[in-house]
């Protein structure tokens, strides 16, 4: 199948309030975290553990909607873990296919792990047939792929985010105390070889907060 | 020495008969190896140089046993992202320890839908055998959680500012000409033809799960 249908939650005004939606519907699925790497049982609770992926997408109303969920999973030929098969495309019966935008690819991480380096290909092969940004009423959103993560397994919510954005090429944390979120930038990704290849450079810093002139 | 070479498209399919690394199991790897980041430097890419590039026997042989546990050789039609072919390759060689990651290459490649965090890493011993196998996203064993590997103040921001940063406003955007859809795209970064893509191609009962049911 190549589209995922649309929608699942939504509509949101704003992109924030969609992702945590988002997030706290993965996590109340059954086994969408293992939980903390220093548990005694942690890899046991790795192998029982499933991701679930999903797009969230701008629609011509200026409304930020989240796709259904899949679980479908690939399971890898050496058989030691199943990942997540998201469609390249969303169809949602209320909009034609082209004027809807896509924003963020969604899944959980089963632990604290950051982007992969092959969600960065992934990512970038998305921007190639959609675009790496979209013109929405708050301004340009630039479409990234965003890793939930989850602290505890036996009740997990949603306790932060990996985020990698191509157009800006920064991978970033995100996690949050309070009710308040914090963002941290963990890494840059650098690219070489006509934009085809890249490396995936540590660059620790808070996230800048106001606009870049 | 320690090298690093990314190789597409190099390992051919029933080129074994016999693989020398017959896998392991699960049980028996040995889970003290730590693997290297692949990512962390770029790597000598084969063929983008006029230079000839060497490898020797071991590497070679390490290669076809990774490439031939990930997939094993089948005669069976598949998918251009299920076949080794369809796949990147990159080998660092640390000591008696050559590690080889494996993951779809999406240059080569054009799936009608995609795997998150997919791929394989393995570790083979110069006499050919497999010593361990980690997943994309498999814990290494490992405790050390990122979030716990320093103590720094922690910096909330308003609701404005975090929907600004998420909208990745919050630092200078760069979007090379090849990633423009008008932008000459390289030829390289367009999909080769495979057979298997044809609109009725492909076998979804030949190690994958077809996408779809929303939940």
């Amino acid at each position: 199948m190549e589209k995922i249908p649309g929608p699942m939650l939504g509509p949101f005004d704003s992109d924030g309030d969609a992702l945590i939606a988002a997030c706290n519907k993965i996590f109340s699925k059954p086994h969408a975290s293992a939980g903390r790497k220093d548990h005694p049982q942690f890899e046991v609770r790795w192998r029982v553990s499933n991701e679930y992926c999903a797009w969230m997408y701008y629609t011509p109303d200026d409304k930020y909607v989240i796709s259904k969920l899949t679980d479908q999973t690939h399971v890898d030929p050496a058989l030691r873990s199943k990942h997540c098969v998201l469609p390249p495309n969303v169809e949602d019966p209320r909009y034609p296919p082209d004027s809807l935008k896509y924003i963020f690819a969604l899944h959980n991480h089963l632990y604290d792990d950051r982007i992969s380096n092959l969600d960065i290909n992934w990512i970038v092969n998305r921007g190639l047939e959609h675009g790496f940004e979209a013109e929405t009423r708050h301004g340009k959103a630039r479409l990234s792929i965003v890793a939930f993560l989850a602290n505890d397994f036996e009740h997990p919510a949603c306790d932060g985010f990996y985020q990698y954005i191509p157009a800006t090429h920064q991978i970033l944390k995100w996690t949050h105390e309070q009710g308040k979120w914090e963002c941290w930038q963990t890494h840059v990704v650098a690219w070489r070889d006509g934009y085809e290849r890249f490396a995936v450079e540590e660059a620790n810093r808070p996230c800048p907060k106001r606009k870049s002139p | 020495m320690r090298y690093c070479i990314l190789l597409s498209a190099l390992i051919l399919s029933n080129c074994l008969r016999n693989p020398a690394g017959a896998p392991v199991p699960e049980e028996t790897e040995d889970k003290s190896i730590i693997f290297p980041e692949f990512y962390a430097e770029f790597p000598v890419v084969v063929g983008e140089s006029a230079a000839p590039y060497e490898m020797d026997g071991v590497t070679l042989r390490a290669l076809m046993i990774a490439a031939n546990d990930y997939i094993p050789p089948s005669s069976q039609p598949r998918e251009c992202w299920q076949t080794q072919e369809g796949q990147e390759y990159r080998v660092i060689r640390r000591g008696d320890i050559i590690f080889v990651q494996i993951g779809v290459n999406l240059r080569y490649c054009k799936p009608k839908f995609m795997v998150f965090d997919d791929g394989m890493r393995y570790a083979i011993s110069t006499d050919g055998r497999i010593l361990r196998r980690l997943a994309t996203g498999e814990p290494d064993g490992s405790r050390l959680i990122p979030s716990d590997a320093g103590v720094r103040k922690f910096e909330p921001l308003s609701k404005e500012e975090m929907e600004f940063i998420l909208s990745g406003q919050g630092a200078p955007s760069f979007i090379p000409p090849q990633w423009q859809k008008d932008g000459g795209r390289p030829a390289s970064l367009e999909p080769q033809p495979h057979p298997a893509e044809a609109p009725d191609g492909g076998t979804s009962g030949d190690g994958g799960s077809s996408p779809g049911s929303g939940l």
